[in-house]
């Protein structure tokens, strides 16, 4: 596992690049790195032909560098203020105390020759000196100025980075867009994908709206997965919907307030989910006469009833609403999935039997006859579900290791392989094999939500790590996972998980004396799982405060 | 403990160190001698210095100041170090290593500093030796400094400083608290550096002769230990001075460094050897060459490959590479130069977003690599490449040729006798369009132009 500092320093560090023009995005990513991770002292080169690109620039990283703990100073050559090399140097070494990037900036009237050969001269003392990463902003003249006139400073140099800005002449060939439903790109991917998407969506004049609308769809979709959410709302209400509306696309519309619910949702407000769902998407899809969407929706009601621990609601629009059309469309499909929805019903309940029963003999023979290699997984994953609640570890096990990861890798999906390999771990702890487990979390699990930016996925491992830790009587530890996990969770809302973390974080801050910090996690906590529905779960909690009061 | 190489990309990335030179027994060091065509390099050092390596015949002369040429980032030091180790062997040199760097400014480095820091290391060393000297031995030098520095009008702020820090005691301790003053004085850029300089300058031949004393009494002494024959001072670092430093030290200054009797290697900038105007009486014909990774006439040559191999997968495990191809691909891009090779292993971790290195890092740090090279190659430089490029034979050493040796535009292979542009360089526009317009004839070219 990365530490928390370097997993959130990575996840700044992608997402601002996402910001930048796609041309600064590999530079700005890999200057960082460098600074974070490159030697303490550092003379870097870095060539920019706008002003305002380079102070947006170094708020970005400053910005960025502020997830470490590393804080940037700023030295503005001029001569009135720096006449000499040494008053820099003086300078630079006050600086030193308290920071670790410094940026120069004017660097391109300051360095005349004399100066640019005193610096020179000064490098080694400085280096050896001081423990500071200097960013060295000049235009591109002035790179060549040096580069030519001083060749020896410039075989010195730690890095060059380019932010120069291209001004086109032609516009940017519009992007494709990839909505593909399972996304396996890495976290480095999506950020330039987002990086690629912004420039092209922002230009002037911008793109018609039939190529920019689905591209602001894969955007807003981009940061939903990274846990961005606020951004994805901006897109979905200010850059989507008021094109549908203008253009009168009501279907498109109801669409995208669909995924304004989806938002609502993981962020534990079922109320307004719900309300979207049956107040604004119902009826447009009856008006349209469009019976899928209609049935679709309807199953969003049933997941949000369902997670609000509303079975039997649940269950009726499963079987009464949502079957029969998809029956008298003649989608097998979606027939066996919403089957595969009443049996994870049953299995809450309870009816194992059941639930086994309608996975194996209406689901599985569906997927098959489809050739649909991923549902037939999906549906045996929870078929080993039953198993492993049933105390058949060996053959949940067998599942998951022949029959579930072999697709997954064959498939390229390594999100979901990763969940499978949690399924895996969870068996190893329930076995009491605690070492295995725990290396599966941390080697197989972790690093794939990191790479991808799948803050709920960790939360969630990191939660299960800390459950582990406490039976392996490492408190502490178990401590400090359960502190990052709730930080995720907390920044992003997901509701499901900040109940389930909160609960023991809250509890633990509470036995260790933290009691204010503790009460107010605790009270959070109780909010998500009010919101969630989960009003069992937000008594004990209740009743945990009141022990602690 | 046995070493194994790094195999995480931010770890690679926090350890590369361009300026380190490995010691020996760093077990990153990988011995180049096949890949340089360099076997008889320290074969014909040794003779230099009057020691036969093969039967330990040993006629050392009175005195000889040698210097050791190489591109920048070649390895100079590094071999240098190893070369230590069998001069220094018992009975023959007691070997002075001194790294200049560490110890001066070396971006502004004169012979006067350079001669205080030979005198410190060269007591600190003895000090080290536990070597007892006559009791006069040091007086000479000590009467100096009180003399002729210590009671000038130019260095009464030194003078101060020096009355006020270092207790007078008349042994190796002292002299050298007083030279360590000396050297951290040039270092630090004290106002009064000039004037230290211009004191030793003026007494300079009184300095020559008690040091050339103090030299032959500790010469003496060693030989009647049985320790060595002579002292022999390795100086690192004045390779890197800055290009108007190394003229006035090498060329200008190059009487003074003589009037020591002693025998010593510089190391020295390649494109200093064909300045021209080097005195006869420095001895300037050694280098280290490059490692080589094609012949004259293009054909691969192996143990290069595996030299530069070895210098890459000691510094990064090999299954951070995603594809083992683009292991070549960076040995190919380096020219052979390990300095580059190591520029370009730094820029694939910047670039590599996942775990390990894959091809499209590796792409991206060669094009960034190329990229750095044009920043100060002019069109001129391009055609001139191109042209030697096509006829690779040494022909000339004009300033635009040198100029492009001490940038490392312009490689040199086989102890000079040919040489070939950088192959990032061969990638730009600039080189391709000169290329274009040279008349066509045989071509040379092992590598394929990137985009």
């Amino acid at each position: 596992m990365i530490s928390p500092d370097l997993s959130r320093f990575e996840f700044a560090r992608h997402l601002t690049g996402a910001e930048l023009p796609p041309e600064h995005s590999a530079d700005f990513q890999r200057l960082i790195k460098d600074l974070r991770y490159g030697g303490e002292f550092q003379l870097l080169i870095v060539e920019f032909n706008d002003w305002n690109v380079r102070e947006d620039l170094i708020r970005y990283i400053d910005k960025v560098l502020e997830q470490t703990g590393m804080t940037a100073g700023r030295i503005e050559l001029n001569s009135a203020a720096y006449p000499n090399v040494a008053t820099v140097e003086a300078e630079l070494v006050r600086l030193a105390v308290s920071h670790s990037v410094v940026h120069f900036i004017g660097g391109e009237s300051w360095f005349n020759d004399t100066r640019l050969d005193n610096f020179n001269l000064r490098r080694e003392a400085i280096a050896q000196s001081l423990a500071l990463r200097l960013l060295l902003w000049l235009d591109e003249t002035t790179v060549r100025r040096f580069a030519q006139h001083a060749p020896d400073w410039w075989a010195w140099r730690g890095g060059v980075f380019s932010f120069c800005v291209m001004h086109r002449a032609i516009p940017i060939e519009s992007p494709t867009p990839q909505l593909g439903p399972i996304d396996t790109r890495s976290l480095a991917k999506r950020s330039r994908r987002i990086s690629e998407l912004h420039a092209f969506l922002n230009t002037e004049p911008p793109p018609p709206d039939e190529i920019a609308l689905p591209l602001w769809g894969e955007l807003a979709g981009l940061y939903f997965r990274l846990g961005e959410w606020d951004k994805a709302l901006h897109i979905r209400t200010e850059e989507q919907l008021p094109v549908y509306e203008r253009l009168g696309d009501v279907r498109q519309k109801a669409i995208t307030l669909g995924k304004i619910a989806d938002i609502m949702r993981a962020r534990g407000l079922l109320d307004e989910a719900l309300r979207i769902h049956t107040e604004e998407l119902l009826p447009v899809f009856d008006r349209l006469g469009d019976v899928r969407s209609k049935a679709v929706t309807l199953g969003n009601i049933a997941d949000i009833m369902r997670a609000r621990g509303q079975l039997d609601e649940a269950l009726r629009i499963r079987t009464e609403e949502q079957l029969p059309v998809y029956e008298q469309l003649g989608d097998v499909r979606s027939k066996a999935i919403t089957l595969g929805k009443i049996a994870d019903i049953m299995q809450t309940r309870g009816l194992l039997d059941e639930a086994l029963r309608i996975h194996t003999e209406e689901q599985l023979p569906v997927y098959e006859r489809l050739g649909d290699v991923r549902l037939k997984a999906i549906t045996l994953g929870r078929i080993a579900d039953i198993r492993q609640a049933r105390g058949q570890w060996d053959e949940a096990l067998r599942i998951r290791t022949e029959e579930q990861l072999p697709v997954y890798e064959r498939l390229g999906d390594v999100r979901s392989r990763a969940i499978i390999l949690g399924k895996i771990a969870d068996i190893m702890e329930a076995r009491g094999q605690w070492g295995e487990s725990l290396r599966i979390r941390t080697e197989d699990e972790l690093p794939v939500y990191e790479r991808l930016g799948d803050v709920r996925s960790k939360a969630m491992t990191l939660f299960q790590i800390a459950g582990i830790k406490l039976k392996q009587d490492q408190p502490a530890e178990a401590f400090e996972h359960l502190a990052e996990a709730h930080r995720l969770v907390e920044d992003a809302h997901y509701a499901d998980v900040l109940t389930l973390v909160g609960e023991e974080y809250g509890k633990m801050l509470c036995e260790q004396g933290e009691l204010e910090q503790g009460l107010n996690v605790l009270e959070t906590a109780q909010k998500a799982a009010l919101q969630l529905g989960q009003s069992e779960r937000a008594k004990r909690i209740g009743e945990l405060m009141q022990s602690f009061a | 403990m046995t070493y194994t190489p790094p195999n995480n990309i931010l770890k690679i990335l926090h350890s590369i160190e361009f300026q380190e030179p490995l010691a020996v027994g760093d077990p990153r060091y990988v011995n180049t001698q096949a890949a340089r065509g360099s076997q008889k390099t320290l074969k014909r050092l040794a003779l230099k210095f009057g020691l036969m390596l093969t039967d330990g015949q040993f006629f050392p002369p009175s005195q000889k100041h040698s210097l050791f040429f190489g591109h920048r980032g070649s390895g100079k030091p590094t071999e240098l170090r190893h070369y230590a180790q069998e001069l220094g062997k018992p009975g023959r040199f007691f070997v002075v290593e001194v790294d200049i760097t560490k110890q001066l400014d070396c971006n502004n480095l004169q012979f006067a500093e350079a001669l205080m820091v030979l005198a410190r290391s060269l007591l600190a060393e003895l000090k080290e030796l536990k070597l007892n000297l006559p009791q006069d031995a040091l007086v000479e030098l000590e009467n100096w400094f009180a003399e002729r520095v210590l009671n000038t009008e130019e260095a009464k702020e030194f003078t101060l400083e020096v009355k006020t820090t270092v207790a007078a005691k008349g042994d190796i301790p002292y002299l050298l608290e007083l030279l360590a003053k000396f050297t951290s004085a040039f270092k630090s850029n004290v106002t009064y550096k000039d004037n230290l300089r211009r004191v030793i300058r003026n007494s300079f031949t009184q300095f020559a002769v008690v040091f050339n004393k103090l030299l032959e009494t500790v010469e003496k002494r060693l030989q009647e230990e049985g320790l060595a024959q002579r002292v022999l001072f390795i100086i690192d670092g004045t390779d890197k001075m800055r290009y108007e430093d190394t003229r006035r030290f090498f060329v200008e200054d190059a009487e003074l460094l003589l009037a020591i009797d002693t025998l010593v290697i510089y190391t020295a900038p390649l494109s200093l050897k064909y300045e021209g105007n080097l005195t006869q009486s420095l001895d300037a014909d050694l280098m280290l060459p490059m490692i080589k990774l094609y012949d004259a006439e293009g054909k691969p040559h192996e143990s290069g490959w595996q030299a530069m191999r070895d210098i890459l997968l000691k510094r990064a495990d090999e299954s951070i590479f995603t594809n083992k191809d683009d292991i070549s691909r960076l040995v190919e891009h380096s020219g052979g130069h390990p300095r580059d090779l190591l520029r370009l292993l730094k820029l694939c971790c910047e670039f590599a977003e996942d775990k390990q290195i894959d091809t499209e890092s590796v792409d991206q740090a060669i094009r960034q690599l190329a990229s750095e090279y044009r920043c100060f190659l002019e069109p001129e430089d391009y055609k001139l490449l191109a042209e030697i490029d096509r006829n690779p034979a040494n022909i000339g050493n004009d300033e635009r040729t040198r100029k492009l040796l001490y940038n490392l535009a312009l490689l040199e292979y086989n102890d000079g006798s040919w040489r070939r542009s950088h192959p990032v360089i061969r990638m730009l526009q600039g080189y391709l369009l000169a290329q274009k317009s040279l008349t066509p004839t045989k071509t040379t070219e092992p590598l394929d132009p990137q985009p």
